[in-house]
């Protein structure tokens, strides 16, 4: 992560809450920082998932005891940053992703998110409840073959279609030829973890293919910026 | 000579056409040569000052501070034919073919060279060398500090720098030989050799090609190699310890170490070479894995 990240702004970029100017600084920071691009998609991932759930009210309102352990007497909501998610808003900080992907991971398992509660202005946690009676919805299987830099290298791809005149042919034909090799290699990686998806090597082998395409885009996209 | 040099320029006016020309430099100087077509070499003499040449009357611009120089092409050139005996020079604005510059610098002097369609070479220097270039091949010797080439097409080869080696790839080998400090290299298209490397961590990635390592395993270093469609090779010495991990979707492991493995799931084996310590990761999707031992 460079010094001159500004993770914070990545959740409202990413809800398209800047004014014009900030996402255009956002939008080329993106191009030319590969962290930030990753973080990014990261993000969208988790909102993804958390999307791609039902809501499932619990049994009963669990908030008097949580509130009891943490010596909270009433949840605070928070209207800083959200994210809008299959109609319905989930406030997510860069710095609560990783909690939150663990929180979704958990999925898998036996425990679901039943919600996301603020504690003060900046402080967001997940709330994870067991439950041994749930299940993964059927579209987790598609999320299982996703990586974490899709999205980003669906902009930095819109962003070099735009731009491509600005490069020779020569050029343009060598970043073809190499992004139909990792085009190639993402798929047989795809495929391979479909076949066996419990397999860490796997998705890791695929996040790394996959960071070669973002990497070989961003360096694209500051070619054409230089030229 | 010398004193020619340290009154000849401190700071040049943008827009003078140069072919020949030398700046005083200092300690701590930075270089930036950004060509377009054509080539770019660097080479050090003892000198405080830096010569810039461009071969067959190519133009460039140069701006200095003492501290940062900066050099960039310009469109025409400079002519020259024979008449009657007499040499007759004649600009042409419109010629904006290929410029091969002819560098000289003091060693210390960092460098940032780029180029869209260069032949780049940096010669004897021993600090920062950055280098960026879409068709090309790059040939470092030296280098000291951090070294970074991204290439987009065609070879880099580095050997004898003392320093961080970043190297960012795409259709072309890679060969670094005799490298002391870290290594990353992210490759595309290419095979990735390296002999002679003294460092705690290596860290290689290619999506279509081979991978080869000979080196040395430091205790407690990080070695990761890893390929989609290739095979790679780690050679090191009989004495080498270290954690292994082996990873491979479509192929095999061979190796010439006894070994007793620890660990065996989904594609992985896992076990440890000597007394352990060091991180070593060897992958390859469709390919297979060479644990090789060599010579103390």
């Amino acid at each position: 992560m460079k010094e001159n990240c500004q993770t914070e702004l990545l959740s409202e970029y990413l809800d398209n809450e800047l004014d014009a100017v900030r996402q255009s600084k956002v939008e080329q920071h993106l191009a030319s920082c590969a962290d930030c691009a990753g973080l990014l998609g990261e993000l969208r991932n988790v909102s993804r998932q958390a999307g791609a759930l039902s809501d499932r009210m619990p049994p009963r309102d669990l908030w008097p005891g949580i509130a009891e352990r943490i010596g909270s007497s009433a949840p605070t909501l928070v209207p800083a940053r959200k994210t809008v998610v299959a109609g319905r808003r989930i406030t997510l900080s860069v710095p609560q992703l990783l909690a939150a992907s663990v929180a979704a991971l958990a999925l898998g398992g036996t425990a679901s998110v039943i919600g996301f509660r603020a504690l003060n202005s900046e402080s967001v946690v997940p709330l994870v409840v067991e439950d041994p009676g749930f299940a993964p919805p059927a579209s987790f299987a598609a999320i299982a073959v996703e990586t974490p830099y899709d999205q980003a290298i669906a902009d930095l791809t819109a962003i070099l279609q735009r731009d491509r005149d600005r490069l020779s042919p020569r050029t343009i034909r060598a970043l073809e030829e190499n992004l139909a090799v990792i085009d190639g290699a993402i798929e047989r990686a795809r495929e391979a973890l479909v076949q066996d998806p419990e397999s860490d090597y796997l998705r890791d082998h695929l996040d790394r293919t996959a960071r070669h395409k973002l990497d070989l885009l961003r360096q694209a996209n500051s070619i054409v910026s230089r030229s | 000579m010398v004193s020619a040099v340290l009154l000849g320029v401190v700071l040049l006016s943008p827009g003078f056409q140069q072919t020949d020309t030398t700046i005083a430099v200092r300690s701590g100087a930075r270089m930036e040569v950004r060509n377009i077509e054509g080539s770019i070499h660097v080479s050090t003499w003892r000198q405080d000052a830096v010569r810039i040449r461009a071969d067959d009357g190519g133009a460039f611009q140069v701006e200095s501070s003492g501290a940062v120089v900066r050099v960039r092409p310009e469109q025409g050139r400079w002519r020259r034919r024979a008449e009657g005996g007499r040499e007759r020079y004649q600009w042409n604005d419109y010629d904006d073919g290929p410029v091969h510059f002819r560098i000289q610098v003091p060693p210390y002097v960092a460098l940032t060279l780029s180029g869209a369609e260069s032949d780049i070479t940096v010669s004897g220097t021993t600090a920062n060398i950055s280098i960026d270039t879409q068709e090309g091949a790059v040939v470092i010797n030296g280098g000291g500090g951090r070294i970074v080439v991204n290439s987009v097409e065609d070879a880099v080869q580095i050997s004898g720098a003392r320093g961080r080696v970043d190297v960012s790839a795409g259709d072309g080998d890679v060969v670094l030989r005799d490298i002391v400090g870290e290594v990353s290299v992210q490759s595309i298209d290419g095979d990735v050799v390296m002999s002679g490397i003294e460092s705690r961590s290596v860290e290689v990635s290619t999506v279509d090609g081979d991978i080869r390592y000979s080196g040395s395993i430091r205790e407690g270093g990080r070695y990761v190699l890893s390929t989609h469609d290739g095979d790679v090779t780690l050679t090191v010495p009989p004495d080498a310890s270290a954690d292994v991990t082996v990873a491979n979707f479509q192929g095999g492991f061979e190796t010439t170490f006894p070994i007793v493995l620890r660990e065996s799931q989904h594609q992985r084996l896992r076990f440890t070479l000597g007394a352990g310590g060091a991180t070593v990761i060897l992958e390859a999707f469709d390919g297979d894995v060479y644990l090789r031992r060599g010579r103390n």
